[in-house]
């Protein structure tokens, strides 16, 4: 065989290699946010499967009552649906919550935050875990009276 | 008598100019008394780019434009590999931006979420959220 095709064929493969290393990498980061985000649900009670992890999905609480699961990170298609059930000012003081609470509370080296809310996006909860295994959880609601969403630290 | 003269016509000329300048401002300002609606986020986006296997650029922005907008802000979250690395905020009178370097010693997982305001001189708020993650 010509140098010219080895030098091909070793191209190929090391850039088989790296691909695949890359992807065993990007499936390990996956593995390790859902298995984060489990233990944060573990921690206020609700214990799920990974692949139930998906966003908009309901979960069900040990009470039987049921959440809209949504990860901070891709929160947008939430926003929507407050954006097609309710108006601009109730949209508004979800979002000034949330940055309320992260930048209060949130700390470098925090997983991913876990929104639950309930089906009518009413009320619900806010928490996200440590590294040292510290898990902060903040009930949330909207107060029809005040016209807008609080929230409080219960963990 | 003559510097007595020449002092009062420009004394005469100073004021006219002066009384026709506020009036030209004063003009400007008259208008329909606003309602503090005129005032929208333009633009908004959260981007992950320049990636390689040990960094990332991580940005958002906020643009606003109204007559009645004040401010606008942009409040950034920076995640790699799973875990918070910064988070930030700025103000700007129309275009708020943020970024951030992202360095790992292998970077795997890169995401940002956003929130944008537009705020009016009443303290009304407009909201937009975005995020971006790379890998897609």
């Amino acid at each position: 065989m010509k140098k010219a095709t080895w030098f091909v064929l070793g191209l190929c493969a090391a850039g088989a290699v790296f691909a695949g290393s890359h992807l065993q990498a990007n499936e390990d980061i996956d593995s390790f946010e859902k298995a984060n985000q489990q233990k944060t649900l573990h921690a206020i009670g609700i214990d799920v499967k990974t692949k139930e992890l998906e966003n908009l999905n309901t979960i069900t609480d040990e009470n039987g009552d049921k959440w809209v699961y949504t990860e901070f990170t891709e929160r947008v298609p939430l926003i929507q649906k407050f954006e097609e059930k309710y108006p601009e000012d109730v949209k508004s003081s979800f979002i000034e919550m949330q940055d309320k609470i992260m930048q209060k509370y949130s700390q470098v080296g925090d997983f991913v935050p876990v929104i639950l809310l309930d089906e009518e996006l009413k009320e619900g909860s806010f928490t996200f875990s440590r590294d040292n295994g510290e898990v902060l959880s903040f009930a949330i609601k909207y107060d029809e009276r005040a016209g807008r969403w609080s929230y409080q630290k219960v963990k | 008598m003559k510097k007595r003269s020449a002092l009062s016509i420009l004394s005469a000329a100073v004021c006219t100019f002066v009384l026709s300048s506020s009036m030209a401002l004063a003009k400007d300002d008259v208008g329909p008394l606003g309602t503090g609606d005129d005032f929208d986020i333009v633009g908004y986006g959260s981007q992950v780019t320049d990636v390689t296997s040990k960094s990332a650029y991580l940005w958002a922005f906020t643009e606003g434009e109204g007559r009645d907008l004040s401010y606008v802000r942009v409040y950034s979250y920076f995640y790699v590999n799973g875990q918070m690395v910064d988070s930030d905020y700025t103000n700007d009178p129309s275009y708020a931006d943020i970024d951030y370097d992202a360095e790992a010693t292998n970077l795997s997982k890169a995401r940002i979420t956003s929130s944008h305001y537009a705020y009016n001189q009443l303290g009304d708020t407009k909201t937009k959220t975005s995020e971006d993650q790379w890998p897609n």
